[in-house]
């Protein structure tokens, strides 16, 4: 049963909607959250649907004045007072075109206000939300895969907004020129609108064709740059093997696919131009026969009958527009599913209602029965009882894959056991916020993570209150401060990506110095096993001693210094603890640490380090577990 | 500028034909669009003289109207379809070129470059020439046409209302324009503010267990809205500065209607006689006040797309720079003039006073001159950093040596063809890459349509056999981004896999078996020996088992060849190696052995 339940736990990630490309026109869920958000900015949001009102009284009006204007000019009154009256006509004109100008303005602003709050609302709740979920969701979704949710999905749905308010402004407009056609003359009115149907009903079948057309463009251009990238990526192999001349035929294989469905996609976005052409002329021509049929039996002011043409050239505009955003509307609709069902996913390791405020932490660490497995029935950790004092050095020591990482990862809650309970100072981990253990705790990575920013603000992260000379002092004491200062800026220097112009040593010595500044009651450290030159490894060393000191340290340990300097040892072996003591008493033992310890425990005691461990060791489990399950 | 005329003349020279329907079909469009307005204000006249209530002039004049939108509308069509295809063909026959040029540039181009940008420039970049190819090649010549078109009709109607309708397209045009250079100034602006949002976020992402550590998830969400607020404020000003330029061209072309309205009525007017009871116009005349009106709401959508035009243009002017900078680049190892083919080599394989640099200055090899006889082993030891690497990719040419020669059986390397050099060395890389495909297409990636069997002995050899066949689909299970992920060790085991299947004569391992576990690697040694057999080995490894079948043991540091020899004398020196020995191989072996102890019985608990 346990299984079964951890199972569901532990297999969430994003991924679900991923190859959705398109959705419905409109779903109706979707809307109605993305129209909660637009009416978080009321203001905005009401002075948009003004502007928008009088755009398109100004708009509607625009024909009818232009049509006053021709009558007049046309059938003068006698004694030819109709000067003064034209002046009159351009003088309501221009009245009509300001009030255009400023409405068109503010509508068009109001909108802009809401729609790139609503980008930022949204990124922000997504932000916000991934900071809520556990290290085990991050273990199973793909970096760029989320980035394309915050990204371009939130773009794809600004994009939407400011288009579908256009769009749905231009159909009201419409309803109200037909409804103006209608009220002035109902029978030339009916006469013009009776192409509608037919618009209406090539639409429908233009789109049936139109959506599996752009479906097969967006797949094929997926397809593309997903062999382009791979090729990329792989071009040493390719090079190393002979294969270019394989992989372009086939990559123009694929490019030549996208080509034929973009060519067919172009066929079917560019008929759309004559039926809206053929229709808007028909329509033109029946007004002309039937309404200057009606003018000469003086049915009909001639006025009447140029606003009626001009109306007829703004009618069709609107639909060909719609016709064309059609698939974009579709896209917003994938992407609005994409983005609220990261929305909605629930955090695993949620914070209990009663969740209290973590005291002043002492130190005391205690594990007590925990077991713990990535996957559904593989333990990783099995049975694990520890208990380490405050103030005390503990290292982990074992081969690769016998659960250290994965025991340090537990005191640091990235993940919540099992079975049995993590105890700081008595209270266990579960029942106080994350967030006020986390602030008095620090772990020190063994591929220490730097941020793309100065030094100084990578080594005072988090600690805003931090002084610079507070920064300068822990650098000092780690060591770090004499290849500090040799950076071009010093302190200020910009580190590429990722730390890339440090070696690995240096980084270390950051990530060393950020924990000293953080000022953790608990430290859970990864000691670097990789490329270190010896003179670093000889600062590493001296900095180790100042920064374990005076804190409760967990250590997953690779130097001998650090392992016998230690408190307790905890010997790790297929994810039990096989010994606990002090490096002495373990000697004396005779057990397995004495047999480690003899095989000369130098720097590389584990070879590749605890890094690759859910490389490896992850895989080799899984085996295990669907070996299992036979 | 230049740029822009190579990517016209790219569309011009491939598809001449294309290009000059396309022009048809703009002229075409053009012709049937001016007639229209002529049109409606020749009915305007008709139904103001036709007093005698006479429909079959407006007959005919309606069925020119439907011929010429029908016209129209079928121009536009082919206008549509031609640009849209034309500039669909460039971006094909970009991303062909581009793609062939990428898979050829040498190591030394790919060290320099990210994934990212190569792909932005495939993507975005592609985009920006395909639209101006589309825009700048053949709708700038339906603005022009439409331009001339409706000014000379309207002066040929009547020049001083023409004039007037005319001045208003060097204004709009003019501020359309302007607009849209300054738009693109703040929308680059915006694209920097979002691309540094953006590493925020990759970086808490990537970094999550840091961000988790020191549970700084305020402090990372404080940094992500100030980030945020940034690009949301520079896109506002984008998008008001749009709405501001796309409300005022309306209102100016509103204006010139007016204007056009109130100056041409009063003409009308001025003119305006009635004689015998039948008015009669001498000036201008309604229907031609009319179709003047239609023609101002013509001329709407070329002064638009003039500024588009405008846009586009300066976009793929950048674009076409970063795209054509890579096409033009030249690998410097490439074929030489008259390079042979050299058959299948025996592997004597001589480095003589070879020096190598990666950038010109800092060199990465020195002077390193080695005799290796076919079928025997090297061993290359050293720290990183120390040229073990770059020793070893000097002998395929993905690097040529910066001075000195690296002959194989007596010939330069150089004077070799590309593909025959590297059909002869088969190099097992330290990252190893898996593509999206099946176990099955990855093993015979560099020998397609490899029989069955051969796969599998392989696979066999490598130790993979027993792991494939636990797949689901066996061989023929996908494996890669879409398929089962791999470890570290069963990447490493497939890359050597592929490699002996290609059976060359000259053998690179280059750290190959470093996640491996020690169990496994050692029936993999076992399984190579064989292999190994007759062909000339080069091998970086930290394993003392296979230092110690080494025919040759190399010694790197900084750059040179400190010490040679095998194992015993080596150890007899008392130099680097037996440093080396005592600090890393052993330790690493006698853990190693003991792993692989712990590893069997691990075997058999499972």
């Amino acid at each position: 049963m346990t299984t079964q339940g951890r199972r569901t736990a532990k297999g969430r990630g994003i991924q679900g909607l991923d190859d959705v490309i398109l959705g419905g026109l409109y779903d109706h869920r979707v809307a109605v959250r993305l129209f909660g958000y637009a009416f978080r900015y009321k203001k905005h949001f009401f002075l948009s649907l003004l502007g928008m009102a009088g755009y398109i009284s100004t708009m509607v009006a625009l024909p009818l004045i232009v049509g006053w204007g021709v009558q007049g000019v046309v059938n003068p009154p006698e004694g030819g007072e109709w000067y003064g009256n034209l002046h009159l006509v351009f003088l309501v004109f221009i009245l009509n075109a300001v009030g255009n100008l400023a409405f068109n303005y503010l509508q068009l602003t109001s909108m802009a206000a809401v729609s790139v709050e609503v980008l930022n609302a949204l990124r922000v709740d997504m932000f916000d939300h991934l900071q809520r979920q556990s290290t085990a969701f991050y273990d199973r979704s793909e970096v760029g895969r989320i980035m394309s949710r915050v990204q371009s999905d939130v773009l794809q749905i600004q994009d939407w907004m400011e288009m579908g308010v256009f769009t749905m402004a231009e159909m009201v407009m419409l309803i109200f020129i037909a409804a103006t056609m209608l009220w002035m003359n109902p029978v030339l009115g009916i006469i013009t609108l009776s192409v509608m149907p037919v618009l209406v009903l090539v639409m429908y079948v233009w789109q049936r064709f139109a959506r599996p057309t752009f479906i097969r463009v967006r797949t094929a251009i997926a397809i593309v740059n997903g062999n382009l990238q791979e090729s990329i990526s792989g071009v040493r192999v390719s090079q190393s093997m002979n294969r270019q001349g394989l992989n372009s035929q086939h990559f123009d294989q694929l490019n030549n696919n996208h080509l034929q469905a973009t060519l067919r996609a172009a066929l079917l976005s560019s008929v759309m131009s004559p039926a809206v052409e053929v229709l808007t002329v028909v329509s033109m021509g029946l007004v002309v026969v039937v309404g200057g049929g009606m003018v000469l039996d003086g049915g009909l002011e001639l006025g009447l009958l140029v606003a009626f043409l001009l109306y007829i050239q703004r009618f069709f505009e609107p639909i060909r527009t719609l016709a064309m955003n059609y698939t974009q509307f579709q896209r917003a609709m994938a992407s609005g599913s994409r983005i609220f069902e990261l929305l909605d996913l629930e955090p695993e390791m949620v914070e209990r209602e009663d969740a209290r405020e973590m005291p002043p932490v002492k130190g005391e660490l205690r594990m007590d029965h925990v077991t713990f497995g990535y996957l559904p029935g593989v333990d990783v950790l099995k049975d694990i009882n520890l208990h380490v004092h405050a103030g005390e050095t503990v290292a982990l020591v074992g081969l690769t894959g016998a659960g250290k990482t994965t025991m340090a990862s537990l005191v640091a809650r990235f993940y919540d056991v099992d079975e049995g309970s993590v105890t700081i100072d008595g209270i266990d981990v579960r029942e106080v916020r994350r967030e006020s253990l986390g602030r008095q705790m620090s772990m020190v990575l063994q591929d220490p993570f730097l941020y793309s920013t100065t030094v100084r603000e990578n080594i005072r992260y988090n600690h805003e209150e931090v002084t610079d000379e507070q920064v300068v002092e822990a650098a000092k004491a780690v060591g770090a401060h004499d290849f500090i200062t040799r950076l071009p800026n010093g302190y200020d220097t910009v580190l590429q990506q990722r730390g890339g112009n440090l070696s690995m040593g240096q980084r270390q010595l950051l990530s060393f110095a950020r924990a000293v500044v953080a000022d953790p009651r608990i430290l859970v450290l990864d000691e670097a096993t990789a490329n270190i030159d010896s003179q670093t490894e000889h600062i590493i060393q001296e900095a180790l001693e100042v920064i374990l000191q005076g804190r409760t340290s967990i250590v997953i340990a690779h130097r001998l210094s650090t392992i016998t300097g230690a408190d307790k040892i905890v010997v790790l072996e297929l994810g039990r603890i096989k010994e606990v003591g002090t490096h002495q008493e373990l000697l004396a033992q005779g057990g397995l640490y004495a047999e480690l310890f003899a095989m000369n425990f130098g720097e590389t005691f584990s070879g590749n380090g605890a890094l690759d461990y859910t490389e490896t060791v992850g895989a080799e489990q899984l085996r295990g577990a669907t070996g299992r399950d036979d | 500028m230049r740029v822009l005329l190579r990517i016209l003349g790219l569309v011009y020279r491939k598809y001449p034909y294309r290009i000059a329907a396309g022009y048809v079909a703009v002229l075409g469009a053009a012709g049937t669009a001016l007639v229209i307005p002529r049109v409606l204000g020749t009915s305007v006249n008709q139904v103001l003289e036709s007093g005698d209530g006479d429909l079959s002039q407006l007959y005919t004049l309606a069925l020119v109207l439907l011929l010429a939108g029908a016209g129209r509308g079928l121009f536009r069509l082919a206008e549509n379809y031609i640009a849209e295809g034309l500039s669909q063909r460039l971006a094909y026959d970009l991303r062909n070129a581009y793609y062939a040029k990428l898979q050829h540039l040498s190591f030394a181009f790919h060290d320099r470059q990210t994934t990212g940008s190569l792909m932005s420039r495939a993507t975005a970049d592609v985009e920006g020439l395909r639209n101006f190819a589309n825009m700048g090649g053949i709708r700038a010549v339906f603005v022009l046409v439409m331009f001339f078109g409706i000014g000379a009709v309207m002066l040929y109607t009547d020049w001083k209302l023409g004039l007037i309708g005319l001045a208003f397209v060097p204004i709009l045009g003019f501020r359309s324009i302007s607009t849209s250079v300054t738009l693109r100034r703040i929308w680059l602006h915006v694209q920097e503010l979002t691309g540094q949002m953006v590493a925020v976020l990759q970086e808490n992402l990537i970094g999550n267990r840091v961000v988790r550590a020191f549970a700084a998830e305020e402090y990372e969400k404080r940094k992500f809205r100030a980030s945020h607020r940034k690009v949301t404020d520079a896109r506002y000003r984008a998008e008001r500065k749009w709405a501001g330029n796309f409300a005022t061209l309306n209102f100016g072309f509103i204006l010139a209607t007016g204007v056009i309205l109130w100056v041409g009525g009063q003409d009308v007017l001025a003119g305006r006689a009635v004689v015998n009871g039948e008015v009669q116009y001498t000036g201008l005349d309604p229907g031609e006040l009319t179709s003047f009106l239609f023609y101002m709401g013509l001329l709407t959508m070329p002064v638009r797309m003039l500024g588009w035009m405008v846009n586009n243009a300066s976009r793929a002017a950048s674009c076409g720079q970063r795209i054509f900078e890579i096409l033009d680049a030249d690998s410097p190892v490439r074929d030489m003039p008259g390079a042979r083919n050299t058959g299948r080599v025996q592997g004597r394989v001589v480095f003589d006073r070879v020096s190598f640099s990666y950038n010109g200055m800092i060199p990465a090899l020195k002077d390193v001159s080695v005799e290796v006889e076919p079928g025997q082993m090297v061993a290359l030891l050293g720290r990183p950093g120390s040229g073990k690497t770059t020793f070893a990719h000097l002998l395929p040419r993905f690097y040529d040596v910066t001075s000195g020669s690296l002959s194989i059986d007596g010939v330069d390397v150089r004077e070799f063809t590309l593909d025959s050099l590297r059909d002869n060395v088969g190099i097992v890389q330290q990252d190893v890459f898996i593509h999206s495909a099946t176990v099955r297409e990855n093993i015979a990636y560099g020998q397609v349509g490899a029989p069955l069997e051969r796969v599998t002995d392989a696979a066999r050899i490598a130790q993979m056999h027993d792991f494939i066949e636990s797949l689901p689909k066996q061989f023929d299970s996908p494996i890669g981004e879409r398929g089962v992920s791999l470890s570290g060790g069963q990447k490493q085991r497939l890359s050597i896999a592929r490699t002996i299947l290609r059976d060359p004569p000259i053998l690179i391992l280059d750290d190959s078996t470093s996640s491996i576990d020690a169990y496994t690697e050692h029936r993999l040694q076992e399984a190579m020996e064989a292999v190994l057999k007759g062909r000339t080995t080069f091998i970086i490894t930290h394993r003392l088992s296979a230092i110690r079948k080494a025919d040759m043991i190399l010694v790197f540091q900084g750059g040179q060849i400190v010490e040679r020899g095998v194992h015993d004398e080596l150890m007899a020196l008392n130099g680097h190696y037996r440093e080396l020995y005592e600090s890393q191989l052993r330790p690493q072996e006698e853990t190693a052995l003991h792993e692989a102890k712990l590893a069997a019985q691990r075997g058999a608990d499972l």
